[in-house]
């Protein structure tokens, strides 16, 4: 602490330099060896880096995902939307950042296809209905055959009957490897779909990069934008890509604008309480210090930030300024000649960074990326922001004129003179303000036990209108199609792998049975293992001696041929080949040396009784980002309320020592019941709380503990009074412009900072009532 | 199942011409069918105005709320001498549909919501069970089910032609659709009770299908039927 006093300003100026440059440098190499890369990825914003098994293969297949998107081309007249889809084609084929576009499809799995993909082994695949219609003493296996015989516009029997007469094979391939939807596929391959009089042909691409990667998102958006459209020709499009661009485009507006109404704020406020530019100068250049060494720590431990991290570090503007407002209201009253002007506030600004840092270090211990990101953010912010007063503000002290007029000295301590004597009515009648502040704590505890908290991570973002409306009509045009939750599957060889799903689907089936979900895409329904083949080639070969097919046969006549019974059987490698295989292949995975295969599902209605009757497998994990995310989020509720104590704690400690237990208690109890209050109040507006209401307490805790230390260190005065208000009204502007932020998450972050600052400044003033040390200190 | 779902509904449509179709023997029929085929290629080079109107006028007249009818279903293979041969019973419901087929073989399928439901546990008691599930389809019911009963036939699936004899022949143009059928045939005789629709599958296998509508209104008992959840 001593080199922050001992050293001529010159040689602070140039100690400031030497690491200033250093970390430019530093700074520099980061970026060119490790460049940082922005993403707007809400869901995984949320989620914990989970170190298991699954983590990477789930890392692989969600990449996967994201970055599709979809166009639905529409016109009157079917051959107009088809041309118009040739065009938007051959342009997206000419974009950057497109690796793959697809309309019109090829090799799509017809009957012909499909039957040539069991060649050789069509007498060993059964459906869970044949196989019961031959196993039930209540089924007949000639019902189902007869219905085979009979379906309407059936030709699946005349195409395998000469394969397999016991119509197995006929009732395997009676099904969809697809989920059911609205399109149809025209003679030369375009998926079509009629809604609403108008003919529409899906076109679907993949991107190069993740849809979360906004320094591709943009571009991608931006070539999207300028397309040339047919006229009349309606064209609908949806992705994640979408979402994450509008994101960032919201995000990015947010910062210019609450981040530029928050400077404007501090800075009016600045020039208004010192009338000297060179106090807005160098508050602008504090907090653009403190930005740089914001992303210089961003750089260091992240290689990927989330743009709402960003949107939530405009708070740094505000706390940042609360280390201008200490030190120009010192340099104010302090002479120019004097070498260590900020001598008395340097233990203050010291201690004061040490406690937010504390709070804020506590924040990196909560498993959740953005919190990580907004704490290292601010906390190297405010490093750079205190290296900066101490070492910096001493020579800008000697060569430019801190001293305010005396007109405006009279005219802004009018001000500070008001509240100030509002503050000493406070003191006079401290004892009841404290019963008052006890009274509002224990009603604020009361009503926060019947407020109920919400863990929805898609209530924390606002989907913007047309985008949401724009993927429900997609949604209805489409009709059904995979949900986000999958089944995924693991064993050490594909035989083993497929064994683990057939166990599996003997409990989908049953629960597809009970409508729990409507349909599911599995491999092994498709291709049955060596053991399942083994079994069902038995199952016919007995049923034939049993001569359960002797009505079938009767039929038939002499076009049926008995069962063989098989030596080869149908493995994946060769299955996977396939035109029916090909169909799959993205289900099934090796990573490591392991086998991975997916379940994926449709129009799932029940997704608690699908999770708790999957949880019974080994080997399997079912993947529901949203309700993980969900459960992840009451844990972290949880910790943060913890870690909330034990920053109090801490702070209690801390303050023990220099104070007393008695100041050190009112001085963290201030803060800490500012939070409740503020909390409930939150509550009342909102009607619930989330994760970021509860986060807002240690921003609270971090400036209250600030206010605390100043009047516990200085005592009541005018200038106390100046500069703690000068620090509260900075943070309240830049709370009060975060509760108008869009982001439900970021306005009720702010909602509560802002109330919870508006609390704690009222009562801070009281800690110079109560008895402790350092008291003969604080009144001089 | 898609396939279905289009025959089903082309059976309920009104009638409006007599048509002696499903009494000629199956050899007179693919000649019938070749005549009027050739017919059809030569009224397709009539001006548009010629042909539409009447199709059109047909197809309006597609629209029905509601009915129970009887069904003769005879299925005829080339690998077989003999027809497969089913009856049952026929209900619609504004957009619902149930296709029972009563003997030899009881099964059943309700046609609702742009889906097609079949009963699980088929017992020859027709409400003894109430379990149905959904059948996965290639392509989108709804929309026939939509088009037939509004007239609106979805022309990117099918070429839509009326033949001299008032019958109204679908051809598929969807992909899926056109492997597994060749050509639909829905004849409407002059007896406001009667239809008959053909069916030709790829392999030229041929289904008949004679419908008698027995009434045009439905009993509370059968509209709950249609309730399957």
């Amino acid at each position: 602490m001593k080199i922050f006093v001992n050293l001529t300003s010159i040689n602070k100026l140039y100690l400031w330099l030497v690491q200033c440059l250093l970390l430019v440098l530093f700074l520099v190499f980061v970026v060119i060896e490790k460049p940082i890369s922005f993403n707007s990825n809400l869901t995984s914003l949320f989620s914990v880096e989970h170190d298991n098994q699954w983590q990477e293969i789930q890392t692989k297949i969600e990449s996967n995902l994201n970055n599709s998107l979809l166009y639905l081309v529409g016109h009157q007249k079917q051959d107009d939307a088809i041309n118009a889809t040739k065009n938007l084609v051959t342009q997206l084929n000419k974009m950057s950042g497109i690796s793959t576009v697809s309309a019109q499809l090829k090799n799509i799995p017809n009957q012909q296809s499909m039957i040539d993909s069991y060649a050789g082994f069509e007498q060993q695949l059964l459906t869970p209905t044949y196989k019961e219609s031959l196993t039930s003493e209540q089924k007949n296996i000639f019902d189902l055959q007869f219905q085979l015989l009979n379906q309407l516009g059936d030709s699946l029997v005349t195409k395998t009957i000469n394969k397999d007469s016991t119509l197995a094979f006929a009732d395997f391939l009676n099904r969809s490897p697809f989920p059911s939807s609205k399109l149809t596929i025209t003679t030369d391959g375009y998926l079509a779909l009629n809604y609403q009089n108008k003919h529409y042909i899906l076109v679907t691409m993949k991107t190069t990069e993740g849809a979360f990667n906004l320094n591709t998102a943009k571009g991608i958006v931006t070539q999207l934008d300028h397309l040339k459209k047919e006229p009349n020709v309606d064209y609908i499009r949806t992705g994640a890509l979408f979402y994450s661009f509008e994101a960032s485009e919201q995000a990015k507006k947010e910062m210019q604008w609450l981040g530029g109404l928050s400077i404007l704020a501090t800075l009016l406020l600045i020039y208004f309480a010192y009338r000297r530019v060179i106090t807005v100068a160098c508050t602008v250049f504090l907090i653009s210090i403190s930005i740089i060494y914001g992303f210089l720590g961003l750089h260091l431990f992240f290689d990927e930030v989330n743009i709402l991290s960003i949107v939530f570090a405009i708070t740094l503007i505000g706390i940042a300024a609360d280390y201008s407002f200490h030190s120009l209201t010192e340099l104010q009253n302090i002479s120019s000649t004097n070498t260590t002007p900020l001598k008395s506030i340097t233990s203050s600004l010291i201690l004061t960074f040490l406690t937010t840092a504390l709070g804020y270090l506590l924040l990196v211990i909560v498993p959740i990326v953005i919190f990580k990101q907004i704490a290292v953010f601010t906390i190297f912010g405010l490093l750079g922001a205190l290296l900066t007063v101490l070492l910096v503000f001493p020579y800008l002290h000697q060569k430019f004129n801190f001293q305010n007029t005396v007109a405006n000295i009279t005219n802004n301590s009018s001000i500070f003179r008001l509240i100030n004597k509002n503050h000493k009515k406070i003191l006079k009648h401290w004892q009841n303000y404290i019963y008052l502040l006890v009274m509002l704590l224990a009603l604020s505890i009361t009503a926060l036990t019947q407020i109920p908290f919400s863990d929805n991570a898609k209530s924390f973002y606002q989907v913007p209108q047309h985008l949401f409306e724009n993927e429900s009509k997609v949604k209805n045009m489409l009709g059904q199609k995979l949900d986000n939750q999958y089944l995924l599957l693991q064993a050490n060889t594909p035989q083993a792998l497929l064994e683990n799903e057939e166990a599996a689907i003997d409990l989908l089936n049953n629960m597809q049975a009970n409508h729990v979900f409507s349909n599911y895409q599995a491999v092994a329904s498709w291709l049955p293992s060596i053991k399942q083949q083994q079994h069902n080639n038995q199952l016919l070969v007995t049923a034939t001696a049993q001569g359960q097919f002797s009505s079938l046969k009767e039929i038939l006549g002499s076009t049926y041929l008995d069962v063989k019974p098989t030596q080869q059987y149908l493995l994946p490698k060769q299955w996977f080949d396939s035109t029916l295989g090909k169909v799959f292949k993205p289900l099934w995975l090796e990573d490591n040396g392991k086998y991975y295969s997916l379940v994926k599902f449709s129009g799932i209605n029940d997704v608690n009784t699908l999770a708790r009757e999957l949880s019974v497998l080994e080997n399997s994990i079912f993947v529901d980002k949203l309700a993980d995310t969900e459960k992840e989020l009451a844990t972290f509720r949880l910790v943060l309320a913890v870690i909330f104590i034990a920053a109090c704690l801490a702070g209690l400690i801390v303050f023990y020592f220099r104070y007393g237990l008695k100041k050190a208690s009112y001085g963290v109890a201030v803060p800490a019941s500012a939070f409740a209050i503020a909390l409930a109040l939150s509550a009342i507006f909102q009607g619930n709380l989330t994760l970021f209401n509860l986060a807002a307490g240690l921003v609270i805790l971090a400036l209250g503990l600030d206010y605390s230390i100043f009047y516990a260190e200085h005592g009541f005065s005018i200038a106390i009074t100046k500069t703690t208000l000068m620090s509260a009204l900075s943070s309240i502007f830049v709370f009060a412009v975060l509760s108008f932020s869009s982001t439900p998450a970021i306005a009720s972050f702010g909602q509560t900072v802002f109330l919870g600052i508006v609390i704690t400044f009222l009562f801070a003033p009281i800690i110079t009532k109560i008895s402790g040390k350092r008291e003969q200190h604080a009144s001089e | 199942m898609m396939k279905i779902v289009t025959i089903l509904c082309l059976l309920f449509l009104s009638p409006s011409s007599m048509h002696v179709y499903a009494d000629t023997p199956l050899d007179e029929k693919n000649d019938v069918e070749q005549e009027k085929n050739r017919s059809n290629n030569s009224a397709s080079q009539n001006t548009p105005a010629q042909n539409n109107l009447p199709l059109e006028d047909f197809l309006t007249k597609l629209k029905i709320e509601q009915g129970i009818a009887n069904f003769t279903q005879k299925k005829h293979f080339t690998f077989l001498n003999n027809p497969i041969v089913s009856k049952g019973i026929l209900k619609v419901h504004q957009t619902r549909v149930i296709w029972q087929v009563n003997t030899p073989v009881f099964s059943k399928l309700v046609i609702f919501g742009g889906q097609v439901w079949q009963q699980m546990d088929q017992g020859n008691n027709l409400h003894s069970s109430n379990d149905f599930q959904k059948v996965a389809s290639h392509a989108s019911v709804e929309t026939l089910i939509r088009a037939v009963f509004t007239g609106e036939i979805n022309r990117a699936q099918w070429n839509i032609t009326l033949d001299d004899e008032q019958c109204l022949q679908l051809s598929p143009t969807d992909l899926i659709l056109s492997q597994a059928i060749n050509k639909i045939t829905v004849c409407v005789p002059k007896s406001p009770t009667q239809r008959f629709v053909t069916l030709t599958d790829a392999q030229r296998n041929l289904t008949e299908i004679e419908l008698n509508i027995t009434s045009n209104q439905l009993l509370d008992e059968d509209i709950r039927e249609f309730n399957i959840h």
